[in-house]
């Protein structure tokens, strides 16, 4: 459940530590985003050693996919899970990603979507 | 129908489908919460062995586990002697009795008197009936149940 001024943590190696959703795409007031949605992020924060390495800058605006939610994500037999944090990874406008490596565990349903 | 159960991660109870809440940990481990009573205590970071109602404690306190380990020793089958088409039980308990030389006695007394008709038979021309035969004649090829097997047939 990702809204407007959710501050999300990022889950690949371009260079952003923590970023903030702006808005939620997919619909006419659509006001949360689950696994799977895809939002529009602007950068919070840098991880501190690759200031330079990175591919990103503080205050960039990003397309991201919702990877990790706190939310329960019911599946279609009734069994649930969630994971612990918030996290997102960063894309760009074609659907391609911006990192190369993503971190931490992340959910078999986004396979059937991309990345 | 056999459903796949899981099992809780902190009180070991089964979870059936529908039931209960897979969490995720940051090192993508996965564990199983049967209820939010375990959920909650997760959170708290709780060890399972020092919740007295746990299957953890009452493994660590041995509880309940004399029972079933006193049972297993009070089993023994017995050995059921039973008749075969050929002898009766009571035939198959008489040859189980026979001291051990037994047989092989009369086998030889078998013999002897064979050996003794031929003998007679070669002086004398007349084969002497054997006299009220005391045991009974026991034909080479048959008995030795034990050692050659039936081979007659």
């Amino acid at each position: 459940m990702i809204q407007q001024q959710t501050i999300l943590k990022v889950a690949d190696n371009s260079g952003a530590k923590t970023v903030k959703c702006i808005k939620v795409l997919g619909g006419f007031k659509k006001r949360y985003a689950k696994l799977g949605d895809i939002v529009v992020v602007s950068v919070q924060q840098l991880r501190n050693k690759s200031k330079k390495t990175s591919k990103v800058s503080k205050g960039e605006v990003f397309r991201a996919l919702v990877v990790r939610t706190k939310k329960k994500y019911r599946k279609k037999d009734g069994s649930s899970f969630f994971l612990q944090e918030n996290a997102v990874a960063l894309i760009n406008k074609q659907g391609n990603p911006i990192g190369t490596r993503i971190l931490g565990p992340i959910p078999k349903i986004l396979k059937k979507q991309n990345l | 129908m056999v459903i796949a159960t899981e099992l809780c991660a902190l009180s070991e109870y089964r979870i059936y489908p529908g039931n209960g809440k897979l969490m995720i940990r940051r090192d993508g481990k996965p564990i199983w919460l049967g209820t939010s009573k375990a959920h909650s205590l997760t959170l708290q970071r709780k060890k399972a062995a020092k919740l007295v109602w746990t299957q953890a404690w009452r493994r660590l306190h041995k509880k309940g586990i004399t029972e079933t380990t006193a049972k297993k020793r009070t089993r023994r089958t017995n050995k059921v002697q039973r008749a075969v088409v050929g002898a009766s039980l009571d035939d198959i308990k008489k040859k189980a009795a026979e001291k051990s030389g037994f047989r092989s006695q009369q086998r030889e007394a078998a013999l002897k008197e064979v050996k003794a008709r031929k003998t007679t038979a070669k002086k004398g021309g007349k084969v002497q009936a054997p006299k009220g035969s005391t045991f009974q004649k026991v034909p080479k090829h048959m008995g030795g149940k034990g050692k050659r097997g039936g081979t007659q047939r």
